[in-house]
């Protein structure tokens, strides 16, 4: 009957306990690493962004690259130009030193156009091939840098939302602490909160319990016939069952002094009492919770023997 | 939230839980040192002639003497029930009564009688034991007694002892100047006397055996003082031996084969032990002091006795194995003639304090705490009954000698009745069969 | 507790021991103490007999004048001085007369117990049985019996009554 009562008790208790033990373990192996972890990740993706966008445009590395043909072409244009402007100049003058001389010299002239012309042709020509060279080499490259940079934007879009997860896992993480230490404050001051009202409702109870108690044993000394057989040392606990008005509703025995008149006055003193009256004054649940089952030692004192 | 929730449920509930567990416990350690009312309801007797005895009345008085109990009157009884049906509890705890004892008798043939009783709490409202006893109208009074001792035997756990037997010497002086002696025996309450040994000079010292066959006693009748045996089926008497001097004293040992007296053959009295199969003597005690009125204790190994030989009567115990002697006594400067209750606990005595008279005291042997239980003034020769509840003793009122009895906690005292003449040495039987 | 009963012990040790040399040293007046030791009596018999000379007659008419009750103190088995000159006689009466022989009945008063008291009459019986012999009556003239309590002289309570059953009775069983 004891035990029984006892179980459902002690095993919720057991339970709460290991859910609880449970739960805080979880939450704290969890949230170790991430905490430390979110600012060394924004630091990287500053300094990694940085170095993903210069790679691509150094010339150094771009002129020590194994792929040369692009950027050697680059800059003979600029050169080209000039040299034909300075080229255009010269011819000028000429011409104008050789229309003094045209007159005399026409037909050498027209030899001598033609051959610049084709020449110049020519060199058209060339420039043209050079040009379609450059403009080709010049698109590779520009589809190489563009090809490096998408790949470079893909690789650091690819970071950005790699940071970004664990950044708003971070976030997520810290939010999730953040609630689960909200939460224990919460239950810790629920807690606190029915520890304090249970405390004074104990107290309360306590002092309604110590004055019954004091209550009950004048009565039941009062109506205790001491055997004869008693002693000293003799010792009889009787369990007593309560109705709500106070009447006693059972009385049995539940540890023997080993002496059979020694005992049957004891549970005779409790029927004898027949009614415990103040009991009724008790509050009802305070009553059930502490007063409905109660127990009196019977354990003379002073006796003769 | 949800989970926050059941856990506060969770907490609640066990707080509460461990509130509703903490039971209250009060403590009794003072109470009412009275014995416990009982009503016997006079038993319904069915038959047409009146019956030799009131058998009601014998439980009743067998009860109240014991110190256990008091009875209730029969006129302050507001009927008298004789069957479970006519029982109206509430009545009877109104009257105070915390046991109720309803009986019927009916005739059954010739010459027998069929007693039924019936012993009811009256608290618990709850029947406790119930029987059938045959008897015959000679025989009520044992069947009385009998009654009793089932009773309080199951309302204390104590064997009753109210079917035992007393011995006592009775004196009265004649005429003539004479005086005439009895050994008489009687119920333990003094009812019923018999006369069965009669003498001209002194008898003394009647002394029971462990089986209650036999008295061992002390008689003048041939002029000089001598032990006697005598069996109390058939009267048939036997002389031990006598000595010079004197031969008093007889104790038997628990197991009846050996016997405790006094001899002052020697010189002064000294305690011997006679083997009752054998014959052998054995001196136990040397000292040219008084050693005298051996007893034996419940376990045959020590004997206890009075001894003068500190200046003043006081009780030694000697263990007869290992021969060591102690005293036992040491408050008052007249203690004798030692008793020991059956558990071998509580020391029975003749007592006189500083000044005082002589009382019957009763020493924890455990404690060494005595108690004077008597202050008539003459009190000597007290015999404790075999369940250790009550000790009878002789005593005198307006200088003739009688018989008392003293619970042994001295709660409870009172007169036996008992025959003309002077009343002494009263000797309380063992459980008889 | 115990120191004081050893004091008492040495004490009654000491008591006796004086008790013990009085009846040898002593002559008339404290002979009747050697009754409460029997070792301490028997080597008196000569100083006895010797003082006893000074009381002369014999016969049975002053037999029969002579006190025949002995009374003690409660407790008690010495022989009181009054009684002393009453006994020497009679042993004088015994040792001339050896076909005579007396009966010592000692008795107790009602107080104490039973067995105690009768052990308590021998002793005064056998108290004045050696003063008898040491005055010259010879053993087997003298024969003792205790009753204790049981045979008072007087009924009632009281230290009157009490007094007057203390006592020895002397009783001629043969002249």
């Amino acid at each position: 009957m004891e035990i029984r009562s006892y179980l459902v008790p002690t095993a919720l208790a057991t339970l709460l306990h290991i859910i609880v033990l449970g739960g805080l373990l979880t939450h704290w192996i969890g949230d170790a690493e991430p905490e430390r972890r979110t600012p060394r990740h924004i630091q990287a993706r500053m300094i990694d962004l940085n170095a993903l966008s210069q790679t691509p445009s150094s010339p150094e590395s771009g002129a020590e690259s194994e792929t040369p043909p692009a950027p050697d072409p680059a800059p003979k244009p600029n050169e080209t130009q000039q040299k034909q402007q300075e080229q255009q100049a010269q011819a000028e003058q000429k011409r104008r030193e050789q229309q003094a001389e045209q007159a005399r010299k026409a037909a050498e002239e027209k030899a001598r156009q033609a051959k610049a012309l084709a020449a110049k042709r020519a060199q058209e020509e060339a420039e043209k091939r050079k040009q379609a060279e450059l403009a080709a080499q010049r698109k590779a490259q520009e589809e190489a840098r563009r090809k490096a940079e998408q790949e470079a934007q893909r690789q650091a879009q690819a970071k950005r939302e790699a940071q970004e997860k664990a950044r708003r896992q971070a976030e997520a993480k810290a939010k999730a602490e953040a609630q689960r230490q909200e939460q224990a404050r919460a239950e810790a001051q629920a807690k606190a909160k029915a520890e304090a009202a249970r405390a004074a409702a104990e107290k309360r109870a306590q002092s309604v319990v110590g004055d019954m108690q004091s209550y009950i044993q004048t009565l039941v000394e009062q109506n205790w016939r001491i055997p004869r057989t008693a002693r000293n040392g003799m010792e009889a606990v009787v369990a007593i069952r309560l109705l709500g008005n106070g009447e006693v509703d059972q009385a049995t025995i539940v540890t023997s002094s080993g002496d059979a008149a020694f005992d049957r006055s004891a549970v005779q003193a409790v029927y004898r009492t027949e009614r415990f009256e103040r009991v009724a004054e008790v509050d009802p649940i305070l009553f059930e919770r502490r007063l409905r089952s109660i127990k009196v030692i019977f354990r003379p004192e002073g006796l003769r023997w | 939230m949800v989970k926050f929730k059941s856990v506060l449920a969770c907490l609640v509930l066990l707080v509460t839980g461990s509130l509703a567990r903490a039971e209250l416990v009060v403590e009794v350690t003072q109470g009412v040192a009275e014995p416990s009312p009982v009503a016997v309801v006079p038993f319904n007797w069915s038959g047409t002639s009146a019956l030799p005895e009131d058998v009601a009345k014998v439980v009743e008085q067998d009860l109240a003497r014991s110190g256990f109990f008091s009875a209730l009157p029969r006129e302050s009884m507001l009927g008298f029930p004789s069957r479970q049906s006519d029982v109206y509890f509430r009545d009877w705890r109104v009257s105070g009564s915390d046991y109720l004892l309803i009986g019927r008798i009916e005739p059954l043939g010739e010459q027998r009688l069929e007693i039924n009783f019936e012993l009811y709490d009256v608290l618990k409202e709850q029947r406790l034991m119930g029987q059938r006893v045959e008897s015959t109208p000679a025989q009520l009074r044992d069947a009385a007694h009998y009654i009793a001792d089932r009773i309080f035997e199951e309302l204390t756990g104590l064997k009753g002892a109210f079917s035992t037997r007393i011995v006592y010497v009775t004196a009265d002086r004649r005429a003539d100047n004479s005086n005439r002696y009895r050994l008489m025996l009687s119920d333990w309450d003094g009812a019923r006397p018999r006369t069965i040994l009669e003498s001209s000079e002194p008898i003394m010292s009647p002394t029971w055996s462990g089986d209650g066959s036999k008295l061992a006693y002390v008689s003048f009748e041939t002029g000089r003082p001598a032990i006697y045996v005598q069996y109390l089926s058939t009267g048939k008497r036997e002389r031990i031996q006598s000595f010079k001097g004197l031969n008093g004293a007889p104790s038997w040992s628990p197991d009846g084969n050996q016997l405790a007296l006094v001899l002052s053959k020697d010189g002064n009295p000294e305690i011997y032990v006679l083997d009752m199969r054998s014959r052998q003597l054995q001196r136990v005690t040397r000292h040219y002091g008084i050693d005298t009125e051996p007893t034996w204790a419940p376990d045959g190994q020590s004997l206890l006795f009075t001894s003068d030989r500190g200046g003043q009567p006081q009780i030694y115990r000697l263990n007869l194995s290992s021969r060591d002697l102690e005293r036992l006594t040491w408050e008052g400067n007249y203690n004798a003639r030692p008793r020991l209750t059956q558990d071998g606990r509580f020391l029975a005595m003749v007592h006189r304090p500083q000044g005082g008279d002589f009382t019957i005291a009763v020493q924890d042997l455990k404690s060494g705490r005595l108690d004077i239980l008597t202050r008539a003034g003459l009190d000597e020769s007290p015999s404790i009954a075999p369940n250790g509840s009550i000790i009878i003793y002789a005593s005198q009122e307006q200088g003739k000698g009688v018989l008392a009895a003293v619970s042994l906690d001295g709660q409870v005292r009172f007169r036996m009745p008992s025959p003309g003449g002077d009343v002494r040495e009263p000797a309380w039987s063992p459980f008889l069969q | 507790m115990r120191a004081l009963n050893l004091m008492k012990a040495a004490a009654l040790g000491a008591a006796v021991a004086w008790v013990a040399g009085c009846s040898t040293t002593s002559t008339t007046t404290d002979g009747g103490a050697g009754g409460a030791d029997g070792q301490g009596g028997s080597g008196s018999a000569s100083s006895y007999g010797v003082d006893g000379s000074g009381v002369s007659g014999s016969d049975m008419a002053d037999v029969n004048q002579l006190q025949t009750v002995f009374y003690f103190d409660f407790d008690q088995s010495v022989v009181k001085q009054d009684g002393f000159a009453d006994l020497e006689a009679h042993a004088r009466y015994l040792s001339q007369n050896p076909g005579a022989s007396v009966r010592l009945e000692g008795h107790a008063d009602e107080r104490g117990t039973r067995e105690y008291n009768i052990a308590l009459g021998e002793r005064r019986a056998n108290a004045v049985e050696r003063l008898l012999i040491v005055n010259g009556a010879s053993a087997s003239q003298v024969e003792t019996i205790s009753y204790g309590e049981e045979k008072p002289a007087v009924m009632g309570q009281g230290e009157a009554s009490w007094a007057q059953n203390r006592r020895v009775e002397l009783k001629y069983v043969s002249r």
